[in-house]
């Protein structure tokens, strides 16, 4: 018993042990790789992926999956620009239509998962493409430039002259989603509905309110992190954030996330979007050019999944008798 | 009779527990050799060294008095030894003959030779005398004949061991005749079937033998002619439970539900009953009777299309399984790993899983809080574990059982319905689970208890209702109900006496 609990603890860190790898081998070969400057800049890199994969990490840990969340966030991104550039709207108020815009797009997700019984792979392949098409209208098919001052903190501004904005809300992003996890009933209640969700329901847990509020999170976060990206890139771009489904997918697995639902902690999908960010950061700082990067990234969520298995599968061998 | 298997001084070990302690048995060509043992017994790790699933770490396999090293899946099959595991291994989606043929396909070059293998699983079901069409996907059938493809299946080698575990836990009772049949049937042709089940007059219906484990340990071999089940449960447990029944003294109060001419799904018809508080009701039935349907569908799990329901009453509209563990009622589902655990997640979580709202400030969940009520459960329901934080998926069934019961008992019910409390437990988690009904109703719970083991509806019930076909066929007092009567109306055969 002792021991599988070792086993199962060592799963779960992991992930951190890799990243401790990486802090050393990049740290020991590559002299600017520890300077603040550029951990601050790795951050800054991984916060919007970061924000998105809290959203997502709610919709994985119900047993759904999200592939909207790159035009959810272009959608919100041109959409804010738009209003605040054409339509003369307040940036607060247009930051807050955009965020909302994404929870409606989650939402639907959730209606289309939860009510007309879709799997989830294609009803947010459906959205992905439909919100991605309609980015490209709202902006008319160009980069909406020309952004009013008052909120373009939320990308470039530093606090204590160090800290980027986007880091801090990335940051905030997982304390609260770790919060409504790791302390709430809401929490136990997505896990419970991503464990089982016919046990779940029998045990009395409203399953579908969870199922779609998993998805209406998701498009939460896509909406925060959209605002965070338009400021960063200074421009409602309908492009933006393209293929970022599947860093974000990236990011939670590699932190321990089951794509079956049910397992996985929030704090280590942190550390995985950390691995993610420092791997690209590292290799670019040792000029490996961005065709290997790729291949890099890849083989390292390949290879942490099969770590991950195979001491998943030492593990039933030893408990079952 | 000679011995045709030889299990020698068989040692398995696992990290922190001994799961096979220098076991030897011998099985005779011919003869159906049950396994007995509660859960964790040690039989599942002995079928799996013969399936060569694991390896022993100490002690010898001999078949037909030549040793078996190394004994791999493959090897295994080729030795002739057959395993039908309680959970079945078709592919639902492929026909009985694919499935009869999976991984040992008749070949015209790269081509399947489908009409071969039509015809060779053709003449195997006709040797067992079954009616099934080779050609028709396994889905299809019921469960019974699913598990007559899983027989033909080993059947398709030439089979010379068959191990067969709980076979006839999902079947009705003609099914499990039917089965016996087939079984008599192998045994003829001088097959040896080692067979495991929990249900004891099974076994003296079938087996000649019995060898009975306990905690790893071989404790004895026993020919069933000369033994009885008081014997058999004493040597399981190592202990006499001296009634499989706890007795209990009815006070049966006011009535708590009541159900008016209730219609469910495409199945269940006019279904009018009440219970009252204290008192146990059985609901029999065969298998396919709709009692898991008309439970589900009182408790708000699948929707009614007509009736009403009434508690302590009052007219209530119970919607969903939340609305209905609001007001007081609990559902324990049938089938525990699909439907009451989250094998993935912790005792304690799926303890609190039902009442975690409630154990709540607002959102925030009160720990201590939670963590007595898991300490309570855990204690009173006496949840072997070294920790409340384990998995559920380590426990053996009668303490996952445990587990969904104290979830639905967290949340303070005061109408109970059982969905087959006892299927696939061992005999001593069995009593614990009955004390507990008792003291369930001696605390003014009423209990609905849905049961395929007749003597366990007889034990309990204070009432028996009897399904047939999805109505209610019948409504039986202590004093009426019997076996005979209760099979008479489940089977339909009413008018007939």
């Amino acid at each position: 018993m002792k021991e599988s609990k070792i086993n199962q603890n060592l799963r779960q860190y992991a992930i951190s042990g890799v990243l401790v790898i990486l802090v050393l081998f990049f740290g020991i070969t590559q002299k600017s790789f520890l300077r603040l400057d550029n951990i601050m800049n790795v951050l800054r890199q991984i916060s919007v992926t970061g924000i998105v994969a809290v959203g997502s990490t709610f919709v994985l840990l119900s047993g759904g999956l999200d592939l909207s969340v790159g035009s959810l966030l272009a959608v919100t991104g041109t959409l804010t620009a738009s209003l605040m550039v054409n339509y003369q709207v307040a940036p607060l108020p247009a930051a807050l239509i955009g965020i909302l815009a994404g929870m409606c797009l989650g939402f639907c997700n959730g209606l289309l998962v939860q009510f007309f019984g879709l799997p989830p792979m294609i009803a947010t392949l459906g959205m992905m493409t439909s919100a991605r098409g309609a980015a490209y209208l709202i902006s008319g098919g160009l980069p909406i430039y020309d952004l009013p001052e008052p909120l373009k903190f939320l990308g470039k501004g530093t606090v204590f002259g160090f800290l980027p904005v986007p880091v801090i809300i990335m940051l905030v992003s997982f304390i609260l989603g770790w919060i409504v996890l790791e302390t709430t009933y809401l929490g136990t209640n997505f896990y419970a509905l991503g464990g089982n969700p016919e046990a779940a329901r029998l045990a009395g847990i409203p399953t579908a309110l969870y199922r779609v509020m998993s998805y209406v999170l998701s498009g939460l976060a896509c909406g925060i992190g959209g605002i965070v990206l338009l400021y960063r890139v200074n421009s409602g771009q309908p492009a933006a954030a393209e293929g970022m489904e599947m860093q974000v997918i990236t990011g939670c697995v590699l932190g321990g996330v089951s794509l079956s639902g049910g397992e996985g902690k929030i704090s280590c999908v942190l550390i995985g979007c950390l691995v993610v960010g420092l791997l690209s950061n590292g290799l670019t700082i040792m000029q490996v050019n961005e065709y290997w990067q790729q291949v890099f990234t890849g083989a390292v969520l390949i290879l942490a999944v099969c770590i991950d298995r195979l001491t998943k599968m030492q593990h039933v061998k030893k408990v079952k008798k | 009779m000679s011995s045709l298997l030889e299990l020698n001084h068989i040692t398995k070990r696992y990290p922190g527990v001994v799961a096979l302690d220098d076991v030897s048995v011998s099985f005779e060509s011919g003869e159906v050799h049950a396994l007995l043992g509660e859960n964790g017994a040690g039989k599942s790790t002995l079928i799996k060294i013969l399936a060569g699933a694991i390896s022993p770490d100490e002690g010898a396999v001999y078949m037909d008095g030549e040793l078996l090293t190394n004994i791999t899946p493959a090897l295994s099959a080729q030795k002739g030894i057959g395993i039908i595991y309680q959970e079945f291994t078709l592919v639902p989606t492929l026909s009985v003959a694919e499935n009869m043929f999976l991984g040992k396909e008749y070949r015209n070059g790269v081509f399947l030779d489908k009409k071969a293998m039509i015809e060779k699983a053709r003449e195997v079901l006709k040797e067992l005398d079954v009616e099934i069409d080779p050609s028709v996907p396994v889905k299809q059938l019921s469960v019974a004949y699913q598990q007559i493809v899983e027989i033909s299946k080993t059947l398709v080698n030439d089979v010379r061991v068959l191990v067969m575990d709980e076979p006839t836990a999902p079947l009705t009772n003609a099914e499990v005749d039917s089965l016996f049949e087939l079984v008599k049937k192998l045994v003829a042709n001088g097959v040896t079937i080692i067979f495991i089940s929990h249900r004891m007059e099974e076994l003296f219906q079938i087996a000649n033998r019995v060898t009975i484990l306990r905690d790893g340990q071989f404790i004895k071999t026993l020919d069933m002619r000369e033994t009885t089940s008081g014997e058999l449960i004493a040597l399981m447990v190592g202990r006499s439970i001296d009634e499989q029944y706890p007795a209990r003294e009815s006070h049966i109060g006011e009535t708590v539900l009541e159900v008016r001419r209730l219609c469910a799904g495409n199945f269940i018809k006019d279904v009018s009953f009440s219970v009252r508080s204290g008192e146990i009701v059985g609901l029999s039935g065969l298998i396919g009777a709709g009692r898991t349907e008309l439970v589900r569908a009182i408790y708000g799990a699948d929707p009614i299309t007509d009736g009403e329901i009434w508690l302590n009453g009052k007219k209530v509209d119970l919607k969903s399984p939340a609305a209905s563990i609001a007001q007081g009622v609990a559902l324990l589902p049938e089938s525990r790993k699909e439907q009451g655990l989250v094998l993935k997640m912790s005792i304690a979580d799926n303890l609190i899983m039902s009442t975690a709202k409630k154990l709540s400030h607002w959102i925030f969940l009160k720990k201590a809080q939670c963590a007595k009520v898991v300490s309570d459960y855990i204690a009173m329901l006496r949840i072997k574990t070294p920790s409340p934080t384990q998995k559920v998926i380590n426990l053996s069934g009668g303490n996952q059982q445990k587990v969904v019961i104290g979830k639905f008992l967290a949340a303070a019910p005061a109408l109970i319905f059982f969905d087959e409390p006892t299927r696939g437990i061992d005999v001593g988690a069995k009593h614990e689970i009955y004390q507990l009904m008792n003291q369930l109703v001696a605390d003014g719970k009423a209990i609905i208890m849905i049961s395929s083991e007749l003597p366990e509806i007889l034990g309990m019930s204070d009432r028996v209702l009897v399904m047939h076909e999805g109505r209610l066929a019948a409504e039986l007092d202590k004093e009426e109900a019997t076996q005979e009567n209760i099979m008479r109306f489940a089977s339909g055969n009413a008018a007939v006496s």
